[in-house]
């Protein structure tokens, strides 16, 4: 073996060590979404549970507890969901029928259409096979048009945030629902203690130094 | 014995460490309170002198690590501060703001003391409500720290936790925020500075040195562990110079002003705010 070959050989050895931790970290952020099997699996995972063969059947399955269940009952099976609505236009207003959709981070927050998500006409329903919103290709196809690089996991998102504190949102998305009553325990736990505490302290303090003629 | 009238309560690098935090927690403040009432007259005001929303963003993010910067800087000087050979003292003892048995009866009996019944209880260095002003930050700052690093780099993040973390993670940020802001303005500073016996201005954090005479009204114990101990010589202090105290004076009123201020449009242009 000569000597130009031995180097080829280990430069290339170290070319190849050099990629290991880059395709296992997780880190390559230029690359696509999934850089994995490991990976792939664990985002499917996250976005998904259900599978026949290797086709995603049964889409928002919950994984950890306390997600977001997103579970009930829909008309998003189908490829128009509008299809049965009498008085449905493309030119009226989205939120003259939905009312309260329009309450969320995008709309509210970055000035997001509707329709820069839910797409043109017909509108698909989340859980419709084909539909782009369906959750196996919800991240590409919605998110990742402004979120360079989002995952199925970044797309369990729910964008139309139910109010924390409502009581159906115990059941659609406990966690939310629960780090709201205990944030708003904490908050009025501790005013409740130092409010009254303060206000004695404030008397106590004024009497103590008039008698003391200060 | 030469008697000794005042004493160091907080060294230079206490008080640098409490500036730090008043700036860069009244710059997050007021950039993040732009972001909440963002829809509002008020947030818009406050947004354009950081030059619109986006860059109070970018503003609000970097006093964020500024902050985080200063807390480790804080761990990192505690530790050292730490008499590891006697390391039960030094976290258990009358120096340390860990929490004790102590706390808890002290603040019983200054409870009752409120309505009458009993004596004040005769504090050592560090009083019950002190060690909660301590701690609050301390615990507020990690939260607010993990909750935002979040929100900075929502794909990384999802990388790691599923995407709806995020949706708690906004909660938990605006909800400690809430909490922090209005426990330092209602409670810190006005009860801090507007009693009978601080009015017009608390002056400790600033001069660094209390005087001897009020201490052993308020932290008897303290004054009588530290004539005991011989340790009052070693903490003599000289008065603050009259520029600086100036100074502490213009600026304490200017932050006290403010905050209240802030407090006080927080309240009122509450009811036009978008929770999204
Ligand atoms: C005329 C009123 C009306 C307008 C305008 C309208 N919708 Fe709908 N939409 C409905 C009704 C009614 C349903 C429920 C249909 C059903 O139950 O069969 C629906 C269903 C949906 C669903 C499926 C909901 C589910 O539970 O899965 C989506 C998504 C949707 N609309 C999005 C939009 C968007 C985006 C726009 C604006 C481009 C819009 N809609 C405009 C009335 C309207
Ligand atoms: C940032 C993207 C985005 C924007 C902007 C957006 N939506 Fe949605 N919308 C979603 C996603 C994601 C879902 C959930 C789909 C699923 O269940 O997987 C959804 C679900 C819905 C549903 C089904 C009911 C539900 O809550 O699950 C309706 C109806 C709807 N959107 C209407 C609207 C209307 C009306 C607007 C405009 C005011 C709007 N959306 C704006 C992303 C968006
Ligand atoms: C048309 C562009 C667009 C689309 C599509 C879109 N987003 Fe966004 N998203 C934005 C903008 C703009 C913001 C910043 C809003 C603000 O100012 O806070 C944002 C903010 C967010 C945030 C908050 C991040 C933070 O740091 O505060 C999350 C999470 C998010 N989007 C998730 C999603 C998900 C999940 C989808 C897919 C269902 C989606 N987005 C689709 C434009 C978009």
């Amino acid at each position: 073996m000569n000597g130009s070959h031995l180097m080829h050989n280990v430069s290339r050895l170290l070319l190849v060590l050099a990629m290991i931790p880059a395709c296992t970290s997780g880190w390559v952020f230029a690359s696509t979404d999934v850089t994995t099997d490991a990976r792939r699996y664990s985002l499917q995972e996250s976005s998904s549970g259900y599978y026949e063969d290797d086709i995603e059947v049964m889409p928002h399955k919950r994984t950890l507890p306390g997600s977001p269940a997103n579970t009930t009952k829909r008309t998003g099976r189908y490829a128009d969901v509008h299809r049965l609505v009498k008085d449905y236009s493309g030119k009226i207003r989205c939120t003259s029928c939905h009312v309260n959709k329009a309450d969320n981070l995008h709309t509210v927050r970055g000035n997001i259409t509707c329709r820069q998500c839910h797409g043109l006409d017909p509108i698909a329903g989340a859980d419709f096979y084909y539909a782009p919103m369906n959750s196996i290709r919800k991240h590409a196809y919605v998110c990742a048009k402004c979120h360079q690089g989002a995952t199925p996991s970044f797309a369990t998102f729910v964008v139309h945030t139910p109010a924390a504190g409502d009581a159906k949102t115990r059941s659609s998305f406990p966690t939310l629902y629960y780090s709201h009553y205990l944030m708003l325990f904490l908050i009025i736990g501790v005013f409740v203690v130092f409010l009254p505490h303060s206000i004695l302290w404030w008397i106590r303090d004024w009497l103590m130094n008039k008698r003391r003629g200060k | 014995m030469n008697t000794v009238t005042r004493i160091t309560r907080f060294t230079v690098i206490d008080r640098i460490t409490h500036l730090g935090l008043i700036l860069t927690f009244s710059l997050l403040s007021i950039t993040g309170a732009g972001r909440l009432y963002f829809n509002t007259d008020w947030g818009t005001a406050i947004l354009s002198w950081f030059g619109g929303y986006t860059s109070a963003t970018i503003i609000h993010i970097w006093a964020g690590w500024l902050m985080t910067l200063g807390f480790i800087v804080h761990i990192l000087l505690v530790l050292t501060r730490l008499d590891w050979r006697s390391w039960k003292l030094s976290l258990f003892g009358p120096d340390s703001l860990i929490p004790t048995a102590r706390d808890f009866r002290e603040f019983g009996q200054r409870v009752l003391w409120f309505f009458g019944i009993g004596n004040a209880p005769k504090f050592e260095r560090w009083t019950y409500w002190e060690k909660f002003d301590y701690w609050a930050v301390f615990w507020g700052i990690p939260l607010l720290f993990i909750t935002g690093l979040m929100l900075i780099y929502p794909i990384e993040t999802s990388r790691f936790l599923p995407g709806w973390t995020l949706n708690i993670a906004l909660l938990l940020h605006r909800a400690e925020a809430i909490l922090a802001i209005s426990y330092i303005i209602v409670i810190h500073l006005l009860v801090g500075h507007f009693r009978r016996s601080t009015f017009p201005l608390n002056e400790t954090m600033f001069s660094g040195s209390v005087s001897v005479e009020e201490e052993a009204k308020e932290k008897a114990d303290w004054i009588e562990r530290l004539s005991k101990t011989g340790q009052m010589q070693q903490l003599k202090a000289e008065p603050p110079v009259t520029w600086y105290r100036r100074l502490y004076f213009v600026f304490g009123y200017a932050v006290i002003a403010s905050g209240f201020y802030f407090i006080g449009a927080a309240i009122y242009y509450s009811q036009f705010i978008v929770l999204h």
